[in-house]
């Protein structure tokens, strides 16, 4: 009588062990399911970026993204981005002080505040700088470093 | 882009920043029920850009013109009132494409009253304060050609003249605080002019006056500009002035002006005209 009521008692008690997991000695229990292996992220991912500045006493601020997703590029201009002069191009340049026909130019800057994003034909390698030129004056406006 | 130190460009700098509110007759007051009064119209330039922190560019041909009417009137025989309204600002930048084009407007109007604190022998010595309100555009030209800062604005000075050689020559100095609203740097302003009538109806002059921004760049991103109107314009300009003397009032006056030490503004020569009645 004393056995049995032992080896209830030890029932009762096994879920408040186990966390309510199965025993893996209980023979009745199927084995679990292997957990499936996530896939490879296939999110946007930050190939390099760049701090704004404004060029020659010009303000600017901000960061701005080369973004890879699924192997599309784009340039995203984050949140805190800002420019104190319109008409601008956006460069991807090889010199941090003025463009050349050898540089990139990606159109014109949507706005002058604000995350904004612009496609890229490729990941941009080879060039060192984001450069914001003013258009109708031919100055540099802002420059950032690709790091 | 070719960029170059200030001092190395020999920049002039057209500045029509509080041109037409600075001192048209000195520390001199007006006389009560009197008035002196001018149409003036201002031609520059520029094929240089001097950046906020002094770098000169080379840009497209930008020119501007500014037409004004300046009205000083005499309400006591110490006090003047003064209004200047520049009715037509156009300006356009030769860039290709010619994106921005030609853009005409009203500019920034200013009133003010100028006091004559003393007279004592050829010395007199003034007060004077201006405010100029924001009856400009700032946007236009996407922001790059705008005919006003947008901003509330004011001066305040202190002047003193003199005269010499039995009234045949002039001087007067005038140091002075430029009072910027929305976030933009004020500064210190000075000016100072020395004539001689070299004929019965005609007076020389040399011309030297100036902006220096005082303080920290303001918290706010403020939009700028390449003509003067935006944060942090410095400028030191000089030249000659002729004022020939027609009759019954009436006057010509001839101004050219060149500056060095330019930041934020398009520099290039400036041409004045200006025809002058007073009674």
């Amino acid at each position: 009588m004393l056995a049995r009521l032992l080896a209830l008692s030890s029932l009762l008690l096994l879920p408040a062990c186990g966390g309510g997991n199965p025993s893996p000695m209980a023979p009745s229990t199927p084995p679990p399911a292997p957990t499936p292996t996530p896939p490879p992220a296939t999110g946007p991912v930050v190939v390099r970026s760049a701090t704004i500045q404004g060029a020659n006493g010009h303000r600017a601020q901000g960061r701005v993204e080369v973004v890879s997703d699924a192997g599309v590029f784009r340039l995203e201009f984050r949140s805190d981005f800002q420019i104190d002069t319109g008409s601008i191009d956006i460069y991807l340049s090889r010199q941090n002080d003025g463009v050349t026909a050898a540089d990139l130019n990606l159109g014109n800057l949507r706005s002058t505040a604000g995350a904004q994003s612009y496609a890229l034909p490729h990941d941009g390698n080879g060039y060192s700088h984001v450069l914001l030129w003013c258009r109708p004056f031919r100055v540099p406006i802002a420059v950032g470093e690709l790091k | 882009m070719t960029g170059r130190s200030h001092w190395g460009a020999a920049a002039v700098l057209g500045v029509m920043l509080l041109s037409a509110g600075r001192a048209e007759a000195g520390p001199w007051a007006v006389g009560r029920g009197h008035y002196y009064s001018k149409v003036s119209y201002q031609y520059r330039r520029s094929t240089t850009l001097a950046a906020p922190d002094g770098t000169i560019f080379d840009i497209p041909t930008f020119n501007q013109q500014d037409s004004a009417a300046y009205l000083a009137y005499g309400a006591t025989s110490a006090l003047t009132l003064i209004t200047d309204l520049p009715f037509v600002r156009s300006s356009d930048l030769h860039d290709m494409p010619d994106e921005l084009s030609r853009v005409t407007g009203i500019g920034d109007v200013r009133v003010g009253a100028q006091l004559q604190l003393g007279h004592r022998g050829p010395w007199v010595l003034a007060a004077r304060g201006l405010v100029q309100a924001p009856t400009g555009d700032e946007t236009r030209g996407n922001g790059l050609l705008p005919t006003g800062s947008g901003a509330w604005e004011g001066a305040l000075a202190l002047g003193a003249g003199r005269s010499f050689a039995g009234g045949r020559g002039y001087a007067y100095a005038e140091l002075g605080w430029n009072l910027r609203g929305s976030g933009l740097r004020d500064g210190l302003l000075y000016e100072a002019q020395i004539g001689w009538s070299v004929a019965p109806r005609l007076v020389l002059a040399a011309n030297v006056r100036g902006l220096e921004p005082r303080g920290e760049p303001p918290s706010a991103l403020r939009p700028g500009s390449f003509v003067g109107t935006g944060d942090g314009v410095a400028y030191v300009t000089y030249g000659p002035t002729a004022i020939v003397r027609l009759s019954a009032g009436w006057g010509l006056q001839l101004d050219v002006e060149g500056a060095a030490h330019v930041k934020n503004i398009a520099a290039g020569t400036v041409y004045r005209v200006g025809v002058t009645y007073q009674r």
